[in-house]
């Protein structure tokens, strides 16, 4: 409720700041996208209509943007307004500082980046976006190589206010909004330094996921239902990327450290390389260890190429070793005329994906996409 | 007498510039090219048409920054048409190439052997691109003067550029360069089994602030039938481009 208000008056200010000398002259811009999901377990279509619009302006010191989505359930027959990003811009002569709802991505990893801490999962599902929280991020540009980042998040947003044990679902105690509890972290990188990216990080605040906490009984300890609440952490994170003899070579690497229990850490290694014949290859390697201390090894592997010069074709797979479970989807984008795309997707889940008690990354969710969109 | 000495040294001038015109060099002509090429501090405001074998077109609009360092060479792109790619960015320097998405809201590094790879869905490569729009071809290729050739009405010079880096994606490329503006007309690029893979076309060759500019570019891919058209609509010089454009922070926020 909160954020909600928060985010209120910061789009009536953005739009009474309209004034801005307007360097890029487009103010809208947005998407409109005709989503359809057959999930062929269940045999239950639903479709989508979102309207995506963007307000945009800027000059060589101030900017504003804001971003929000209206979605039309075509069989609930009900649609809802989401805010997406709504955020100030400052620059400096060599800093930038963004204050406003927005979302800050970290790390070289493909799609799963150990180092990205800041915004909560946008659902129970690890493979969801990023959900945009309240923040205030400087940026400061020691000079073209050398950044210092820092970001301020005064209050904490989960990703999941609730737990479930033995089949019942339990309420989180949620952060207290306290100045004691603003989340914090900073990052140092470094771009372009012979031949390598790198980056250090550290984040102070509390983990996404509620913890259910133990007491003490006559059996030992048990888990406390009437306990569940956010734990404190702090995450050091590392990432680097290169390329070496054309083939391009990342690895992200992040430890967890929380107040109560066990660390735990997670790491990323990939590389990817483009063939001459245009077709582009990518894998990593994903050791996943999560807050319950699961562990997960997966290979996540990418072939894409264009054809016909205008449309696309990708077969992307995931494959956990520890579960055996994995997902294959190819994904094909045609080009139907000039900002209009058609997209044809397949999820198909065998097994669980993810060994992890509280994401819902199960089978049961193989699905045919079929999307159609117009951007302005 | 004084007609005579006039009329003879005028002979001896004429005779020497054409001497010496043909007595160039490979080396010397690719040499010329790259002088037009490799224009400091430039600023062009490009269209990009994609034309697939069917005939469909698509079009993009992009911005490119150009600059030569001490070191290395610099290029900021930026797409800015249409929607759906907007703010779309791509950064080199020397050998370091930077890939911004703006629906990611992330900065990629891009492997090395991209260079080989298709610029953007287009029949241009990263390597093409480089070479056409920053650096050249005398660093990469060592080069033979074949013929004297002519072109729709123009007076080209025939030239083979084999590879000195086994590393770039091409066995061979013949050329052809206009005699007077020492711009490449054509060029074939040859693979590893000799067949002809690309064919570039340049048109509409003007002189703008003292400088040769092809205003369009046409590189056809002789193997899968498709084009890509590049249009040059606006050039623009400065004294001095600055150092600070090409940095990953206007790649991210744009110029």
């Amino acid at each position: 409720m909160k954020n909600k208000i928060l985010s209120l008056l910061l789009i009536m200010t953005l739009l009474l700041i309209g004034q801005v000398q307007v360097v890029a002259a487009d103010i809208l811009s947005g998407e409109f996208k005709l989503t359809s999901n057959y999930y062929t377990d269940y045999e239950n279509l639903e479709t989508l209509a979102k309207l995506n619009l963007n307000f945009e302006q800027s000059n060589l010191t101030t900017g504003y943007h804001l971003d929000f989505d209206y979605i039309y359930d075509f069989k609930k027959i009900k649609g809802d307004l989401a805010l997406n990003e709504a955020y100030f811009d400052y620059y400096g002569s060599n800093y930038d500082i963004r204050f406003g709802q927005q979302t800050v991505s970290w790390g070289k990893g493909l799609e799963y980046n150990p180092t990205d801490n800041l915004n909560p999962l946008n659902g129970m599902n690890s493979r969801e976006d990023k959900e945009p929280i309240l923040m205030l991020k400087g940026k400061y540009y020691i000079d073209y190589s050398y950044i210092i980042e820092g970001v301020l998040i005064p209050f904490h947003v989960p990703t999941t206010e609730e737990i479930i044990y033995n089949n019942m679902e339990f309420s989180s105690e949620p952060v207290e909004d306290d100045l004691s509890n603003m989340e914090y972290a900073l990052r140092w990188s470094v771009r372009g330094v012979n031949g390598f990216d790198f980056s250090m990080s550290y984040f102070s605040g509390f983990e996404d996921l509620p913890t259910m906490g133990m007491r003490q009984t006559p059996m030992g300890l048990k888990p406390d239902p009437n306990n569940v609440y956010y734990r404190e952490v702090d995450i050091y994170g590392a990432d680097i990327a290169t390329s070496y003899k054309g083939v391009g070579l990342w690895s992200e690497v992040a430890l967890y450290n929380p107040k109560d229990g066990e660390s735990y850490y997670s790491a990323v290694g990939g590389s990817d390389y483009n063939l001459s014949n245009g077709i582009y290859i990518e894998g990593q390697i994903i050791y996943l260890k999560d807050k319950l201390l699961n562990e997960n090894i997966i290979l996540q592997t990418a072939v894409e190429n264009t054809f016909n010069n205008i449309h696309k074709f990708k077969l992307g797979s995931i494959y956990n070793f520890e579960t055996a479970g994995y997902l294959i989807k190819p994904e094909v984008e045609f080009s139907l005329a000039e900002a209009t795309l058609l997209k044809v997707s397949y999820d198909f889940y065998e097994g669980q994906l993810l060994n992890n008690d509280m994401l819902s990354d199960k089978t049961d969710n193989n699905r045919l996409n079929i999307e159609l969109s117009y951007s302005f | 007498m004084k007609k005579i000495l006039i009329l003879t040294l005028i002979m001896i001038f004429t005779f020497g510039v054409f001497i010496s015109a043909d007595d160039l060099t490979g080396k010397e002509i690719i040499s010329r090219v790259d002088q037009e090429i490799k224009i400091d501090n430039k600023l062009m405001e490009e269209e990009m048409i994609l034309i697939s074998d069917s005939g469909t077109e698509r079009s993009r609009s992009l911005n490119i920054w150009n600059k030569q360092g001490q070191d290395d060479e610099k290029m900021l792109l930026k797409f800015t048409e249409p929607a759906n790619i907007k703010g779309t960015g791509f950064l080199m320097i020397g050998d370091d190439m930077w890939l911004y998405l703006p629906a990611l809201g992330k900065i990629k590094r891009i492997a090395g052997s991209a260079k080989k790879g298709n610029f953007m869905g287009s029949d241009l490569s990263y390597e093409d691109m480089e070479a056409l729009g920053n650096t050249g071809f005398l660093d990469d290729y060592e080069v033979e003067k074949l013929s004297n050739n002519k072109v729709d009405d123009k007076e080209t010079y025939h030239l083979k550029l084999m590879p000195t880096d086994k590393d770039l994606s091409y066995t061979k490329l013949e050329m052809l360069v206009d005699k007077d503006l020492f711009l490449p007309v054509k060029i074939d690029y040859y693979t590893n089994d000799g067949k002809l893979l690309k064919t570039l076309r340049t048109y509409d060759h003007q002189k703008i602030s003292g400088h040769n500019i092809a205003m369009r570019m046409e590189m056809e891919n002789v193997e899968s039938g498709s084009k890509t058209i590049l249009k040059v609509y606006k050039v623009e010089f400065s004294d001095e481009l600055k150092k600070e454009i090409f940095t990953i922070r206007n790649l991210e926020r744009g110029v």
